[in-house]
């Protein structure tokens, strides 16, 4: 998941303010919508101005970047969008609930086995988790007989699997298995 | 005489929807709503980064103006908020 705050005010006299709200909150991924010609162009895609709501802020939008989900097959889908009028403060604890939630339900793609490497006597590579899931990693030496190397729980994360008996068994499969 | 007179409202009409026509099937309906909830975002657009900041890959993306891509969040969610301090 990636949180990016996206400034819509190019005014130098709002500039210094907002550079300490960046820091007072800690955002690490800040964009600006402006340039030196167009201003808002992306914030208007998705809330433009209308008559009752003539700049519209702040505005969040989530949108799936996921390919191949199992739970939302449609990349750059928008899954939810939130306008707002500005002014006053607002209270968004119900609604970064509802959104958390949302970006929960959506579940990585099936795992693939990547990265795979010799580790001086240890042979490792990279399991994508699955939120919400318990993946099962089994090695075998034959492909009729499977032994269980480790349990997958449920994060989107990478996983490093490293399995330090390589070298007893020189020749060995893997595979990432749903229960 | 009589027939020309009579033909001249209807080519009127004619010529209004020839030209009507075009620019209802070229509106772009989802921008100029605002992409809505459930529709699939077709225009890669770029924001121009203020912070430095790198991505899971390792690329770095510079404080100098550098053009962030949607298409730069490739396999995650996004969150974005558009925000102004005034």
């Amino acid at each position: 998941m990636a949180y990016a705050v996206a400034n819509l005010e190019r005014s130098s006299t709002w500039q210094t303010e907002t550079d300490t709200y960046l820091r007072a909150n800690g955002v690490n991924l800040c964009v600006n919508d402006y340039t030196t010609t167009n201003v808002n162009v992306v914030r208007n895609l998705f809330a433009p101005p209308t008559v009752s709501n003539p700049n519209p802020r702040p505005v969040f939008v989530i949108i799936n970047c996921v390919s191949n989900s199992t739970s939302h097959p449609q990349q750059w889908q928008v899954l939810a969008k939130d306008i707002n009028t500005g002014g006053s403060s607002i209270d968004l604890s119900a609604r970064l609930a509802a959104w958390r939630n949302l970006i929960d339900s959506v579940q990585a793609p099936p795992p693939r086995i990547t990265g795979a490497k010799r580790v001086g006597d240890s042979f490792e590579f990279v399991v994508p988790g699955q939120r919400g899931r318990t993946n099962r990693v089994e090695g075998s030496t034959d492909l009729v007989q499977w032994t269980t190397i480790t349990n997958l729980f449920g994060t989107n994360a990478l996983i490093t699997i490293r399995d330090t008996n390589a070298s007893v068994n020189p020749s060995r499969s893997y595979r990432v298995v749903r229960p | 005489m009589k027939i020309l007179t009579g033909l001249r409202p209807f080519r009127s009409w004619s010529a209004l929807f020839l030209f009507a026509l075009p620019v209802v099937q070229h509106a772009p309906r989802a921008e100029a709503q605002g992409y809505q909830v459930g529709q699939v975002v077709t225009n890669n657009f770029s924001l121009m980064t203020r912070l430095q900041w790198t991505n899971d890959n390792g690329e770095v993306f510079t404080p100098t103006n550098t053009a962030l891509r949607l298409s730069d969040f490739n396999g995650k969610i996004l969150l974005l908020e558009f925000f102004a301090v005034w």
